[in-house]
């Protein structure tokens, strides 16, 4: 295990010496005190409007620096054979693997907990309330990224830098809106078809579960606790699945 | 009865063939060689013969398709081998956004160098190879020759029983290169191995106590250096004949024409005895004969075309 902290530590400070988060949240700020601004023309209701940018730029900046930066970890060290000299010390590709799922979802979360006091200090200072369901937000939006990080891992073994990041991208637009697409057109299909839309709705992880925006937008009570720990047990399982699928192969590889 | 020590490498019929699209392609077939404590060896091949091939697979970046290969006993590419070893790529890139320190702290780590006494230990290896005054330096303004110091560095750290190197001094300007020597010279004396792959035959002479030379995937001799120096001994005889002789003996070439006075190079003493006969038949007077160091590099070309064809 500190085998695998030493390389994540070293995975973070990359990230932060690249400069990649610190464009993110800059940037995120900046949209997000823009919509901010709206609020001194004295338009009532504004406040959600303030929250409902605040918690898109969030989610969506968010996922874009987590998969982006998970699709380059293993493919780059790999063809810049950063890998070599690490690899000849004592210490298993499990290890190395992990070290790259800490490093890249302790930088992610880190941001999203960068981007949820921006938005506390945004809110407060144009007024704003929010309730406790906030702060479940944060929580499983944190959750969300170690989910996407290890699958985007995972996926950064058979599929390029480039083609990973688009395909990410698009699972994590996908997961975000199949479900209630299905949900939707259930009733209409038959067959096949109604097995197949069965199969994907049970088998694909659901991210928009992840997602309290809207909860917190119009103000809604806390969550139950209970669904909080069933959450973090559906983001531990998927996780598992991907981190085990990636690390087997990972293993496997010849460099 | 005295306990026999396993070699230090153990390499048994090892075959690595990687699979492309439509073809295999077989970069090692049924290779054999084993090194044991102390000793330095080189291994020698032209480009394409399997030899970065044979040290993946000694590190663990690759598995044999056959064969079976040992390190310390152990399965080669096991950690407790690995803990061992260390490891000096050809070509390998250290992590830019880091400084040489903080890139042999993340090494130290990893190879289990114990915190207390590692900063001073970082220290030394940094003096050691000539990056004193630059280790707080980020490794993206590094030249190839100060990285491959790095790389140097990383591979001695904790002081391993065997270094592997892949092309030792590639990049190294010749201060470096000869601090490199001196310092494969140093591991010697203590008893270490030293297993290295070069292209600079001038590093096989000064270094080894055996070269292993490999051609496609194969190894094609083996030999202790003092045998291969005798063997590459050319026989020099020069004499002053009228003209040239049509046909020389075999192994028997031309050196060198100053006026009537020709210098020839025998690479055998059969060679330049069956020269001496010629010459008297010509009524030549022979001005001196003797024996010079040949080339390697002609010798490793002559071996390798021989066996080729």
């Amino acid at each position: 295990m500190k085998k695998s902290c030493a390389i994540a530590y070293v995975t973070i400070l990359e990230s932060f010496r690249r400069k990649d988060p610190y464009v993110v949240i800059i940037l995120g700020f900046a949209i997000v005190l823009g919509a901010g601004l709206f609020n001194y023309f004295g338009v009532k209701g504004l406040d959600k409007f303030v929250k409902d940018v605040g918690f898109t730029v969030t989610n969506v900046l968010v996922i874009v620096i987590c998969v982006a930066t998970a699709a380059r970890q293993l493919p780059s060290e790999i063809a810049n054979r950063t890998l070599y000299p690490l690899l000849a010390k004592p210490v298993s590709r499990t290890a190395v693997f992990l070290g790259k799922y800490l490093g890249v979802g302790i930088m992610a979360s880190a941001v999203v907990l960068v981007f949820s006091v921006e938005l506390l200090v945004l809110f407060a200072v144009l007024g704003i309330s929010v309730g406790g369901v906030f702060f479940q937000a944060v929580y499983l939006r944190v959750l969300s990224v170690w989910f996407i990080t290890a699958m985007v891992l995972c996926l950064s073994l058979v599929l390029t830098p480039g083609a990973n990041v688009t395909v990410s991208l698009l699972l994590c637009l996908a997961m975000q809106t199949f479900a209630n697409t299905i949900v939707t057109v259930h009733s209409e299909l038959t067959g096949v078809s109604l097995r197949a839309t069965e199969i994907i709705y049970w088998v694909v992880p659901h991210l928009e579960l992840f997602d309290l925006s809207k909860k917190v937008i119009h103000g809604w009570p806390l969550v139950p606790w209970w669904v909080i720990l069933a959450m973090t047990l559906y983001g531990a399982t998927y996780s598992g699945v991907f981190l085990v699928l990636g690390c087997t192969r990972f293993c496997r590889i010849a460099l | 009865m005295p306990e026999t020590v396993p070699p230090v490498i153990e390499i048994t019929d090892l075959w690595v063939e990687y699979k492309t699209p439509g073809r295999r392609l077989t970069a090692v077939s049924g290779l054999n060689l084993s090194i044991d404590k102390g000793e330095v060896v080189g291994f020698i091949g032209p480009n394409g013969a399997g030899k970065t091939t044979t040290i993946k697979v000694l590190i663990g970046f690759l598995s044999p398709t056959r064969g079976q290969v040992r390190v310390f006993g152990e399965r080669a590419g096991g950690i407790e081998a690995r803990r061992r070893m260390g490891y000096l790529p050809e070509v390998a890139l250290y992590y830019p956004f880091l400084t040489a320190r903080e890139a042999l702290r993340l090494y130290a780590r990893l190879a289990d160098i114990p915190p207390d006494g590692r900063e001073e230990t970082i220290s030394a290896l940094l003096g050691r190879v000539g990056l004193t005054g630059r280790e707080d330096e980020s490794l993206r303004t590094f030249s190839k020759g100060m990285l491959q110091r790095v790389g140097i560095a990383q591979a001695i750290m904790g002081a391993p029983d065997l270094l592997i190197l892949d092309e030792i001094t590639s990049g190294l300007d010749p201060v470096a290169r000869h601090d490199v020597r001196k310092l494969l010279l140093e591991f010697k004396a203590r008893g270490k191995t030293v297993f290295f792959s070069s292209h600079e035959l001038s590093e096989v002479t000064l270094l080894c106590d055996r070269v292993i030379l490999i051609d496609a995937g194969k190894v094609i001799e083996e030999r202790s250096l003092d045998t291969l120096m005798d063997l590459i001994q050319r026989y020099v005889t020069v004499a002053e004949i009228e003209s040239l002789p049509d046909s020389l003996p075999e192994g028997v070439f031309l050196q060198s024409v100053q006026g009537k006075r020709y210098s020839f190079v025998a690479e055998s003493p059969k060679g330049q005895t069956e020269l001496a006969t010629m010459l008297e038949g010509l009524d030549a007077r022979v001005v001196s004969t003797g024996q010079e160091a040949g080339s390697l590099e002609d010798y490793f070309v002559r071996t390798i075309g021989h066996k080729i064809t």
